[in-house]
């Protein structure tokens, strides 16, 4: 073997374990930005349906805005094979379909929104809840 | 005197004062935890209880964010080793059946609407 095909040898040695390492970093990235953009989400979610002076309840905004947070779960779970990464989103996946349900049932008794203080409380377990999962991942990695 | 003790002494029922007494411990161990979550959920429960008895929130407000919190304490529970689990978890999740079995239940039968 020549001198330069060894030194190419070690180079594509060194590339190859360069993008392993790229790999795991943007994975764990991938997850965490998953995390904060569903979590962004989820927060405005509340906020958008929290009880305002003169807010109206707009029934096909609620529905729009409840696909677009499935899509969002079911773009983030999808493929994820890792049990404990799976259990947290579909521990959150949950949180959001219990808010919807909530809300739901809420404007069917004429009582629509979250009111203000417990929104304010409700975001904070929320919030909780993604830093848990956030934690989660960074013990993982 | 603090509000929770207030909205606790509105439940004089002899029936649930060791569910009261019960509360009080669990309630006084969590918050001493090392645990931020475990101390972090006692102090929520508590704040809970009080806005429910001077009607901040309604029951189905208050049923939600207990809801909320058993999703927090099962996120919790999955991220930490499973040695790590069982005392936080089990203490958590006791204060919040309590919680929503005896002490708001007595409290609500005995709130003025």
């Amino acid at each position: 073997m020549t001198h330069a095909t060894k030194r190419g040898r070690i180079v594509a040695i060194l590339f190859l374990l360069a993008s392993f390492g790229g790999c795991q970093t943007g994975t764990d990235q991938a997850t965490l930005q998953t995390l904060t953009s569903l979590s962004q989400f989820q927060l405005g979610f509340i906020d958008t349906y929290t009880a305002a002076p003169g807010k109206q309840w707009d029934d096909s905004k609620f529905q729009s805005d409840i696909a677009t947070g499935e899509a969002m779960f079911t773009k983030a779970m999808a493929g994820v094979t890792d049990q404990k990464r799976k259990n947290a989103l579909e521990i959150l996946h949950r949180q959001f379909q219990k808010d919807y349900t909530f809300l739901r049932k809420r404007a069917k008794e004429g009582k629509p929104f979250f009111s203000v203080a417990a929104a304010q409380e409700k975001k904070q377990t929320i919030e909780q809840n993604y830093d848990l999962a956030k934690k989660g991942e960074v013990v993982r990695s | 005197m603090s509000q929770l003790d207030n909205a606790l002494n509105q439940i004089e029922s002899d029936s649930v004062q060791d569910a009261k007494n019960e509360f009080q411990q669990l309630l006084s161990e969590a918050k001493g935890s090392s645990d931020a979550f475990v101390k972090d959920n006692a102090g929520k429960v508590e704040n809970w209880v009080v806005m429910l008895s001077n009607n901040t929130i309604d029951k189905e407000e208050f049923d939600d964010l207990m809801a909320d919190q058993k999703l927090a304490a099962e996120q919790f529970v999955n991220t930490q080793a499973i040695g790590a689990q069982a005392h936080g978890q089990h203490l958590t999740l006791q204060l919040l059946d309590l919680t929503a079995t005896k002490i708001v239940p007595a409290l609500l039968a005995v709130k003025p609407d």
